[in-house]
């Protein structure tokens, strides 16, 4: 019971697809001007993981070493354009057209990817299901948190509500990519920070999570013992 | 015999990746089949939204309703016709100049005489907090009026750019923004959608102006 909580919450805080995985960038700087942006970019991207989740694990004694990487994708891309369509019909009109090309782009999100090479396709389905909604759920909160930042920062509003009414001029830095980059930078350094606080506070060294960066990922690399021994070599 | 998970054999592989392929194909033709009528709802809905909004009351349907007449460089503007009891009551134009960052497209409604209604921005990528700001006409929410309910307005929230226009008829001389020696207000750093902007209205009721026989029929 408590792996599958874990395989859950996981996502939120510990292993956080942006902010520790550093994964998904692209969205991350790209569609968070505004809260309502990042929220439903992350709802869509958290559908997605789902779905992609879901079917990869069922199908994962199936596929082929060989080809397992084209097959994730061809099952990936089929969501996104579920995903696409259902969006289209039903979302509202202009949120649709913000987010624009950036809905088709969760195709070739690291984190969709690299949650159904580096989890769904070594456990079950409900495990699997959970670690797709919780990896989800904290790039949908990061979203928010950086959309929430640029919103507040360019225009003193929340939501799309003010709520410095005396704030009268935009302030643009915040509201285009530099300004992007500089929060989801602080954000970064706040969650490392805090990291390392907690370790000193325990009296441990601070290591960023194993098996999490790219030296660990073995989509192109060798094998994790290698890659191990590697990383500990650099330490 | 090999695990087939460990197989290196082309041809398995060829066939299970086309037949992954198929698969993929096959639900998404279903969704795109129960998704198609929706999605065209939803596009004649957003269509038939902007025109109920600058237009006046009509019962005809002017999305149906319209003529595509092309300007002297090729560029497209479609008029829609509203009308009511049969009566034209009003004509609404779309059409696109560059802006900023990529086109601007607008849609004016007039008048039967010629005389601008309202404008409205269809489709634009300027620059947020600059140049979206002269195109939006989005209703500013604060935390009072989230609590107290906003103020009931009747048509569009205003924008001092958009609204300059209303009751201006085209002569042929063009709309200029004040710093070009023309008498349109501009916003100080988004000159360049302003200008866009003020160059769509007057284009469009030039339109409207020249071909009025045409498209008032």
């Amino acid at each position: 019971m408590s792996t599958l909580f874990q395989d859950f919450v996981k996502g939120i805080w510990k292993e956080n697809p942006v902010l520790v995985l550093v994964l998904g960038t692209c969205p991350t700087l790209a569609v968070t001007s505004s809260a309502r942006n990042g929220i439903s970019m992350g709802l869509a991207t958290t559908l997605v993981l789902l779905g992609s989740n879901l079917v990869i694990s069922l199908i994962r004694k199936l596929v082929p070493g060989k080809i397992r990487i084209p097959v994730y994708i061809v099952v990936i891309a089929t969501f996104v354009t579920v995903v696409d369509l259902l969006m289209q019909a039903y979302a509202p009109q202009e949120l649709y057209l913000a987010l624009g090309i950036f809905i088709p782009l969760i195709v070739v999100n690291c984190i969709v990817l690299g949650r159904a090479e580096a989890f769904a396709s070594k456990h079950g389905p409900l495990r699997s299901m959970l670690d797709g909604v919780g990896m989800g759920l904290g790039f949908t909160l990061t979203l928010t948190m950086v959309g929430m930042a640029r919103e507040f920062l360019s225009s003193g509003s929340l939501f799309e509500v003010k709520v410095l009414t005396c704030w009268k001029v935009d302030f643009l830095l915040p509201a285009q990519a530099p300004g992007a980059f500089i929060i989801v930078g602080c954000l970064l350094a706040a969650m490392n920070a805090w990291n390392r606080h907690r370790a000193v506070k325990r009296g441990e060294l601070y290591v960023p999570p194993a098996g999490l960066d790219c030296r660990h990922c073995r989509i192109c690399a060798p094998a994790p013992e290698e890659a191990v021994a590697e990383s500990a070599e650099e330490k | 015999m090999k695990k087939w998970q460990e197989t290196e054999n082309v041809w398995a592989l060829g066939l299970f990746l086309a037949a992954v392929g198929f698969l993929a194909a096959l639900v998404l033709a279903l969704i795109s089949q129960l998704t198609a009528g929706p999605i065209r709802e939803a596009a004649a809905r957003q269509a038939n939204e902007a025109l109920r909004q600058v237009l006046p009351a009509f019962d005809n349907q002017p999305s149906e309703d319209r003529v595509t007449v092309k300007l002297e460089d090729g560029r497209e503007v479609i008029f829609y016709r509203a009308r009511r009891g049969g009566e034209l009551v009003g004509v609404a134009a779309e059409g696109e100049v560059p802006g900023y960052a990529g086109p601007v497209r607008g849609l004016v409604g007039f008048d039967p005489d010629g005389t601008v209604r309202t404008m409205l921005i269809l489709k634009q990528q300027e620059t947020p907090g600059l140049g979206a700001n002269v195109c939006s006409r989005q209703e500013k929410k604060t935390i009072f009026t989230l609590f107290s309910g906003a103020p009931k307005r009747e048509g569009l929230p205003p924008n001092p750019v958009l609204d300059q226009f209303s009751g201006r008829r085209s002569d042929g001389t063009p709309w200029r923004v004040t710093k070009d020696g023309g008498d349109a207000v501009y916003i100080t750093g988004a000159t360049v959608t302003s200008r866009a902007v003020t160059q769509l209205a007057y284009e469009l009721a030039e339109a409207f102006r020249t071909r009025q026989q045409e498209v008032s029929k």
